[in-house]
């Protein structure tokens, strides 16, 4: 009899502890509420005037889509990987906004012939651990590297035997054939310099966890699948950071990265999804950056295909004469996305904008019937599986239609769809890549081989752009190689994607960068 | 009652190996290429050629499936994680305490709440109470918990501000991740602890108790509630078991580091090896749960229990039943 009672009393204990679990939350939550909105009330008051008075968090929140597979720059590059590879790590050189190469880790540089590139590294340079860096730090770079899947490529023509450190600070790199944009290469998260003794005491593998960098903040901790701490490095060569620590919390979905700002449970959220952007533009604390992007989508051909490859350029040319590009990106991307009339995004060093394509129905159809199809033809279209890749699909298939081009569309990744015997003759794809290079690799050999127009004059221009050294060549290189492209319509480019970042009222310093590596060095949180 | 265990056991051999080959099998026939999903589409082919190479993906169906199963049997491993190099088991192993955790709590939410408005209902049956509670069971079955998630975030945390949205790393950000998994199961012990007292409520040793006088409240507690409580807890049980492995949409909700959160980024980027240890473990989590169920079901029903009497003592215990009746 007792036994049962006391059975019946812990199940009412267990009730009412519940009970109070519950209200003792909310009612401890009451005051942060108030201070909240008083707190609100007062920063809207005090706007600008008292700021220099503000008190300041020590702590910058971020909410970032996805979390970094490993932290040792060259094994894996992800946008999002970068974005904190720049927190801890350093590059040689970095790449301004206008696309201009600035000084970093290394102070100057030179080509003593085109097969060679010298480095001068700055002397007061310190890793996190407190050991100075130097020139070993830069071939071990290069080493791994040339070794990591990720990067091998990139790196395929650097000649590691020849590249000798002079002394401890200079380092002359060798390559097998002229390399006119290597520093394009090291301004990219490939070109991030790893710490040398470090990964030889750790391991690789260690150090893909625990990373030691040259950059503003330091690793401290990484909990996995929910976020990364890092902390000032009062040592760092540019002045140290204006935050004491920045925290980047992984947050998947794009509604839940607004609503963390919203809340103020993150000062900064990126990757905002277009649909998302009302939200943040109609919320009082915090506002939308909209920053011109690099993400592009294009109409690409199957240059190994009869009907659309080759020189068939007047169908190309109906084609792109028949999308009304205004059009499609108003409705699938309101004023998030531009327009985009080039081969490369706007932001992109080198880049060439043209005159639009007019979008003109009845010329379209001459050009066609010119081509050979007075009555129409059919096409095969290929798109990548994600909602947007299908949206712009769909939208410029049905502008085809309207000029007697009909097209099946396939949703599909490349490779299972060519694998499984898949034909096809044009396809929807994005680059998302600041370098110039980079954003060229679709017309490249390595590129999975159908985008290739196997056109021997691009392909000479490609290798003639990479080996041209001196800014005023290599722009009119990057001219001709576009020119060419534009005019023989090896694509049809239709618009770049705004980077969208959820910034919160309280950051002050945010700076908008295409690829959100503007960096965090210099942003402040008022705590008000 | 040991034999019996033992037998359940061996009896989840064939069906984990089933489990395995299921998922192997589907997952080969995913029309997506590990490597290229791995490297990206920017990626030159030597380097997806050698990836391939180092992930044993150019080997037969039978030689990968059979590899698997050798590291799986001789020390657990399930081989790692395509992205993050990173042991399997290791790395499920990070994951699934929080979802054991976040489960174990919703179960706990859901079953005295849940246990607690089924007594009053049938208590009071047909009362204003009953009606209410009713009608929010419905609502709580219907409603999707990850729906039910967002609204939460959206009226406690951007309305309110009280809540954290998303993360536990305060104990503040337990509170909405486990009411949400909690609502349906709630929902499902109210209307079944109430169904199951009102069973029991009508019987004659109930209607004797209360002619001898006994008080409502020993009646109620136990007579009735007693005896109402076998179907409830098999019912705890298979909740807490189905909350191991559906968490998943809620956990992605409230950015919970669940198991379900680690299949569902697996799932987006083709990381098989995650996604394959992940169902397994939950499969075998569902197995060792309804087992624990059965074992409990038995140790609460003496009725039950009579059924693992084994040979001899069967018989005895029949004869025995036989001569009482005849008495």
């Amino acid at each position: 009899m007792k036994r049962k009672n006391t059975k019946l009393s812990v199940l009412l204990a267990l009730f009412m502890a519940v009970i109070m679990l519950l209200s003792a939350c909310s009612s401890n939550n009451e005051n942060p509420d108030k201070n909240n909105a008083n707190g609100g009330e007062a920063a809207n008051e005090s706007n600008g005037e008292q700021a220099a008075e503000r008190p300041v968090k020590d702590t910058l929140t971020i909410a970032l889509e996805e979390e970094p597979p490993t932290m040792l720059p060259q094994e894996r590059v992800k946008y999002n990987t970068t974005i904190i590879c720049h927190d801890i790590f350093s590059k040689l050189v970095r790449e301004n906004a206008t696309g201009e190469y600035l000084p970093d880790l290394a102070e100057s540089w030179e080509n003593p012939d085109e097969y060679t590139w010298v480095f001068h590294l700055r002397k007061d340079v310190l890793w996190h651990d407190g050991q100075p860096f130097t020139a070993e730090d830069v071939l071990y770079t290069f080493q791994v590297a040339k070794e990591q899947a990720a990067c091998a490529s990139h790196y395929a023509t650097l000649d590691i035997e020849n590249t000798k450190v002079i002394d401890d600070y200079t380092i002359s790199v060798a390559f097998t054939e002229p390399f006119a944009s290597f520093l394009e290469l090291l301004a990219t998260q490939r070109g991030t310099i790893i710490c040398k003794h470090a990964c030889e005491e750790m391991g690789l593998d260690v150090y893909a966890r625990q990373p030691v960098g040259t950059g503003p903040y330091k690793f401290v901790e990484w909990i996995s699948g929910t976020s990364m701490t890092l902390e000032r490095f009062d040592e760092y060569f540019n002045g140290p950071a204006k935050t004491k620590n920045v925290v980047y919390k992984f947050i998947a979905d794009s509604a839940s990265r607004v609503i963390e700002v919203e809340t103020g449970a993150a000062d900064l959220a990126y990757s905002i999804m277009p649909a998302d952007a009302p939200i943040v533009e109609a919320a009082d604390n915090m506002w939308l950056s909209t920053c011109v992007g690099v993400s592009t989508n294009r109409v690409t051909f199957n240059f190994q295909d009869d009907v659309v490859g080759g020189d068939n350029v007047k169908l190309r040319q109906a084609l792109a004469y028949a999308i009304d590009k205004e059009a499609l990106v108003t409705a699938l991307y309101g004023e998030n996305a531009d327009v985009l009339n080039g081969v490369l995004p706007v932001s992109t060093p080198y880049a060439v904008v043209y005159d639009p394509t007019p979008y003109d129905p009845e010329k379209a159809k001459e050009l066609l019937a010119e081509a050979g199809y007075p009555d129409g033809l059919h096409l095969e279209f290929l798109a990548q599986p994600t909602q947007e890749m299908q949206a712009t699909a769909e939208v410029v298939a049905g502008m085809w239609k309207a000029i007697g081009v009909e097209t099946t569309i396939t949703l599909s990744e490349l490779a299972p769809y060519s694998a499984e015997g898949g034909k096809l003759q044009v396809s929807v794809r994005g680059t998302n890549m600041l370098a110039a290079d980079n954003a060229l690799v679709l017309w490249t050999i390595n590129y999975g081989g159908v985008f290739n127009p196997d056109d021997v004059e691009l392909d000479g221009m490609i290798s003639e752009a990479k080996a041209t050294f001196g800014e005023e060549n290599r722009v009119a290189i990057y001219k001709k190689l576009q020119d060419y492209i534009w005019d023989n319509y090896l694509g049809i480019p239709l618009y770049t994607k705004r980077t969208l970042t959820a910034v919160s009222n309280k950051v002050e310093g945010f700076v908008e960068h295409p690829l959100m590596e503007s960096g965090v060095e210099n942003i402040v949180v008022y705590a008000d | 009652m040991l034999k019996f265990i033992g037998k359940r056991l061996l009896m989840m051999i064939p069906v984990l190996v089933g489990v395995t080959l299921l998922i192997f099998t589907m997952l080969y026939f995913t029309p997506a290429d590990a490597a290229d999903m791995i490297l990206g589409d920017s990626a030159p082919q030597e380097a997806v050629e050698q990836l391939r190479e180092e992930l044993g993906l150019n080997n037969s169906f039978f030689q990968q499936y059979f590899d698997y199963m050798k590291g799986l049997l001789t020390h657990f491993d399930m081989g790692i994680s395509w992205t993050t190099r990173l042991s399997v088991t290791d790395e499920l192993l990070h994951y699934f305490p929080t979802t054991i955790k976040l489960a174990a709590l919703a179960s706990l939410l859901g079953a005295v709440v849940g246990i607690t408005l089924g007594i009053i209902s049938a208590i009071k049956q047909y009362s204003a109470f009953d009606k209410i509670a009713t009608a929010l069971s419905l609502i709580g079955v219907s409603m999707p918990n990850f729906w039910l998630g967002m609204m939460m975030i959206i009226l406690f945390s951007v309305k309110l501000g009280l809540l954290p949205p998303s993360g536990i790393n305060s104990p503040l950000g337990w509170i909405m991740p486990t009411i949400a998994l909690s609502c349906q199961g709630t929902a499902q012990l109210a209307r079944m602890t109430r169904s199951s007292m009102l069973e029991v409520i009508r019987q004659d040793y109930i209607r004797m108790a209360r002619a001898k006088g006994q008080r409502e409240f020993v009646i109620v507690f136990k007579h009735a509630l007693k005896n109402a409580m076998i179907p409830v807890i098999t019912s705890v049980g298979l909740i807490f078991g189905r909350l191991l492995g559906g968490a998943v949409l809620a956990e992605t909700v409230f950015s919970v580091p669940g198991l379900g959160k680690l299949m569902v980024d697996a799932i987006k980027i083709r990381n098989y090896p995650i996604v394959q240890g992940g169902v397994l473990l939950i499969a075998f989590s569902m197995l060792v749960v309804n087992l624990l169920v059965d074992v409990l079901y038995a140790l609460v029903d003496p009725r039950i229990r009579s059924q693992y009497v084994t040979g001899k003592r069967r018989i005895k215990a029949g004869k025995e039943g036989t001569k009482n009746d005849a008495a």
